[in-house]
């Protein structure tokens, strides 16, 4: 392995910088000793007779409460030439409702100690409070008023689409944040996430009141949305609280419509933004995956995890511990209602984008000819299942996974039965996985300062099409502005 | 900072409290939220090892801290960035620290490490499942004894260092506008040397420094181990008497910055143009105390009333009401020997930054002028006290908290005592320290503006250079 002999070249070489004698008279680390068991607590559900889905985490450690409202659609229902539909109906919830303006909510929620959020991303909207459990009642009748009775007035959407647009105007300046836009379109191409959750400055520019209403009217239900309570609460609570603050919300029960699935034929493309300004190239692989509810989604993540999850996945090993040429590599698969995105990226100097993809790409391909196995497999699972255990530790974390699990309408034991799932993927799993969705060619995006590497790019990937930052043009789907 | 998690250029912004709340304070409406204080347990070692912990069974895991007392105000002269360029070479192990220890210890196993290097302090960090403890003390302790760096591993750790500077600095439109906040608001103390340093300072520096740093600074008397969650104490005394314990104390002593950074003699303005910033950004800047300050509390309340929220001061008038600033803020920066009030706006498009600064000083000189309100008050403590529950529900939260106690504040107890201490506050203290660090003194003001503003800047400004401090 070559990491040993770096190892041992250290020892020859390097000059040591105190003496060198072995802690505690041992040589290697002292064994660990035998693990100890963890267990989440198991959430309760109820249901509102409006067909309102209610679940309780009881977690009376600490006097806290995390709540919050999932609908189960997002961004994947925006109008074609209008992305940014529900990510600005979803910011707009907290900006006013019938009987309180913006700077009120923000007061009397705050004044709890607590904060609100609202918005939207791919398949769910959201919106949730923290506080603490003794002030329930106050901020969950802030809650149920941003959900049941947002005004969506029209100075406020004026006001949300100003700031909306100035973040976008920095954002295209930055080169990692261009190519993950690029990456969306050049993937997904038309269908319904083939574009970016906030909207483009043209799509943002054109938002008018009645797309929100619409969207609003039409999804945001009862029926269609989960109520989330995680914290100092019991179910008993919990029922009375949905019931009295969610109870009277009577909004036509419209069945969330599946969008069309996206039978699109995968045809991948290579862009280049050249981008004069860029102080790092950003270099992205992508190709569209797996849905979230496919029996492959744990080998999947498995898979995902040795190559681009953890400091020494494949990806961060290759690029920045042996050679130094970015701060991070990782990858990410991103399953949702329909076909999800992998992606793999890294930032690097302008003048080594050209490795930086070649060796992006060996990696993947390595994947499946250097199989997943042994301390390798074993190590991967435990950053998954050490990381989920992690992510359930705070009230928020433990609602935001509960509400994942209720937009896809997953069983709630899922909870439970993550780790042992992850810890049940077995190497020809994980070959199955990468053989079955991640064998086909990627799309590679770079956003940098092209003149720096796209000569030895050319000779990896010599169909490479490139576009001058000034021509881009996120709402076509050939993303060059029409002259 | 070695992955993921953001650098600390700036010392702790949110500091940490705790307490126990009497029924009433936080006004009628809320009963007593009581917040039991935590037993501490602390040792010192004979070498001078400080180590504090806290037994806590709820999970599985266990989360340990290594805080050393040196920051990138050590960095060598013309090294700005060491300390941080050294912080990521406290991974490359020794003869018997193989190179992957740590993630085998960590991530392999279900934990996570990382480090972050502040202005005051490096901190190496780290949470495991509990039956690891006993290896990650070894391997803590393995390189706070020694470190075995070659020059292959030194440069392509280098070569990482300077990918960071350039994601951090260069991809990020105001990443120059954050640097130049330190370099034009200190004159004299190293503070002005930013965490993350340059790339021509990063390239100068040598593999001899790294083991001159290590012998220099990283020693168990400069050191305080940190311990929370799911252990034995016991096991955890014998363990760490017998790692940590049989390293030597070098009989040098520990270099300490002496710099004295001088009163302000007169306002400045400072302007940068950039050709990737789309708005015009600045900031206003102010010298304040030391952290370990008396007026702490204060100018922490003062702080959230200012901009924490949507309700804030700052963001209700200038981003909602004025719609002048996308973006505001205000720190109190407070650091080991001394700090900074930071007020910080990014325009909104067409606005001019004379207006911005004139809408600026309106609201500061309204503070120092009238105060707080009881409302605005009872509003900030309520968010210190769900902040401080929010902490306290990991083990890392807590950890955290009881290094920043122990060797920021240097009292370990300030953990459970700093919450009261803030619910104390009146609003004639907020008012007070204000007007003590704002009031008559002299201020930077440092413009980042886009490059198209370069041609028509010299005339529209002439004023500049004398800028009206707010009256009051």
């Amino acid at each position: 392995m070559k990491i040993k002999q770096r190892a041992q070249i250290a020892m020859i070489l390097a000059a040591s910088v105190s003496s060198t004698f072995a802690i505690g008279g041992l040589d290697t680390p002292p064994p660990p000793a035998l693990p100890h068991e963890i267990n989440f607590t198991q959430p309760k559900e109820t249901k509102l007779e409006n067909g309102l889905r209610v679940i309780v985490a009881e977690r009376p450690d600490l006097p806290l409460l995390a709540a919050q409202v999932v609908v189960r659609n997002g961004a994947e229902i925006d109008p074609p030439n209008l992305a940014g539909n529900a990510s600005i109906t979803g910011a707009l919830l907290t900006k006013g409702t019938d009987s309180m303006s913006a700077p009120q909510i923000s007061t009397a929620i705050e004044s709890l100690g607590g904060d609100i959020s609202s918005g939207a991303g791919w398949d769910s909207s959201t919106a949730s409070v923290v506080v603490m459990s003794d002030k329930a009642d106050a901020a969950l009748t802030i809650l149920a008023d941003v959900v049941l009775h947002p005004a969506f007035k029209q100075e406020e959407l004026d006001r949300l689409k100003k700031q909306r647009l100035d973040g976008l105007r920095v954002s295209m300046q930055q080169p990692g944040t261009v190519a993950s836009f690029v990456a969306e379109r050049v993937v997904f191409d038309s269908s319904e996430y083939g574009h970016s959750i906030g909207g483009t400055v043209e799509t943002v520019q054109a938002m008018q009141r009645d797309s929100i209403m619409k969207f609003y009217k039409t999804y945001y239900a009862p029926a269609n949305t989960a109520l989330i309570f995680v914290g100092n609460i019991t179910l008993e609570q919990g029922e009375g609280y949905a019931q009295k603050y969610f109870g009277a919300w009577k909004a036509d029960a419209a069945a969330a419509k599946a969008p069309p699935p996206s039978a699109m034929e995968w045809k991948p493309e290579n862009v280049v933004v050249d981008m004069p300004q860029a102080g790092q190239a950003a270099v992205a692989l992508s190709k569209p995956a797996i849905k979230r509810n496919s029996p492959d989604y744990y080998s999947g993540l498995v898979a995902n995890a040795a190559l681009g999850n953890g400091f020494i996945s494949r990806l961060n090993r290759e690029i920045r511990i042996k050679r130094g040429l970015s701060y991070g590599a990782r990858s990410s698969l991103d399953a949702r209602r329909d076909t999800g995105p992998f992606t793999a990226s890294a930032q690097t100097k302008n003048e080594s984008a050209a490795e930086v993809a070649k060796l992006v790409m060996a990696e993947l391909k390595r994947l499946a000819t250097d199989p997943v196995h042994g301390e390798e497999l074993k190590s991967r699972q435990a950053v998954l299942t050490g990381g989920y255990a992690r992510g359930l530790e705070t009230d928020e974390g433990f609602a935001g996974n509960l509400a994942s699990l209720a937009a896809y309408n997953l069983p709630l034991d899922r909870l439970n039965a993550f780790i042992p799932k992850i810890n049940a993927v077995k190497t020809e799993d994980v070959t199955a996985f990468v053989t079955k969705y991640l064998s086909a060619i990627p799309s590679l995006i770079i956003v940098g300062k092209a003149p720096a590497f796209i000569d030895p790019l050319k000779k990896d990937f010599p169909n490479v099409r490139v576009i001058a930052q000034s021509d881009l043009d996120l709402n076509r789907p050939d993303l060059v502005k029409q002259k | 900072m070695r992955y993921r998690s953001a650098l600390l250029t700036l010392a702790f912004v949110v500091r940490s409290f705790i307490a126990t709340i009497e029924a009433g304070e936080l006004g009628p409406t809320s009963p007593a939220v009581a917040i039991p204080p935590l037993p501490i347990k602390h040792a010192t070692l004979a070498n001078g090892l400080q180590i504090y912990s806290i037994e806590d069974h709820k999970s599985p895991t266990v989360a340990v801290q290594v805080w050393y007392h040196v920051g990138s105000k050590d960095d060598p002269n013309g090294r700005s960035g060491f300390a941080h360029l050294f912080e990521h070479m406290m991974f490359k192990g020794n003869e018997h620290l193989k190179p992957d220890t740590f993630e085998e210890l960590t991530e392999n196993v279900g934990g996570e490490n990382n480090a972050f290097t502040a202005a005051d302090m490096t901190v190496y960090h780290e949470v495991v499942p509990s039956n690891y403890l006993e290896p990650i003390l070894w391997a803590e302790a393995e390189r706070m004894s020694s470190l075995a760096i070659n020059d292959a591993n030194f440069n392509s750790e280098r070569d990482v260092v300077k990918e960071e500077y350039r994601q951090r600095i260069l991809a990020n439109p105001y990443g120059e506008f954050s640097l130049a906040l330190e370099q034009k608001s200190f004159a004299a103390h190293p503070y002005k040397r930013p965490t993350i340093g340059n790339i021509a300072e990063l390239d100068a520096s040598q593999l001899s420094e790294v083991r001159a740093f290590h012998s220099t600074f990283y020693r168990p008397d400069n050191a305080t181990l940190i311990v929370v969650g799911d252990f034995k104490p016991g096991e955890l005394e014998t363990w760490t008497k017998k790692y940590f314990g049989a390293i030597a104390k070098p009989s040098d002593k520990i270099p300490r910055v002496r710099v004295t950074e001088p009163a302000r003699k007169e306002d400045a303005v400072s302007v940068m143009y950039s050709p990737k910033a789309p708005l015009p950004a600045f900031a206003v800047t102010y010298l304040a105390p030391s952290i370990r300050s008396e007026d702490t509390p204060a100018l922490d309340i003062a702080d959230a009333i200012l901009s924490e929220g949507e309700s804030s001061r700052l963001y209700h008038s200038l981003v909602y009401e004025q719609q002048i600033a996308t973006r505001v803020s205000f720190s109190a920066d407070l650091r080991e020997d001394l700090g900074l009030l930071t007020f910080r706006l990014v325009l909104a498009s067409g606005k001019s930054v004379p207006e911005a600064e004139k809408a600026l000083d309106t609201q500061i000189d309204n503070i120092l002028k009238n105060g707080v309100t009881e409302d605005e008050l009872k509003k900030a403590k309520n968010q210190f006290l769900t902040e401080k529950l929010r902490e306290l529900q990991t083990n890392n939260g807590k950890a955290s908290a009881l290094g920043e106690a122990a060797v920021i504040y240097g009292d370990a107890e300030r953990m459970n005592t700093d919450l009261a201490k803030l619910q104390a506050v009146t609003g004639d203290q907020v008012k007070n320290v204000l007007n003590k660090y704002i009031a008559g003194k002299k201020r930077v003001v440092i413009e980042y503006l886009p490059e198209a503003m370069k041609s028509a800047a010299a005339p529209s400004r002439p004023e500049k250079s004398s800028q009206s401090q707010p009256s009051r």
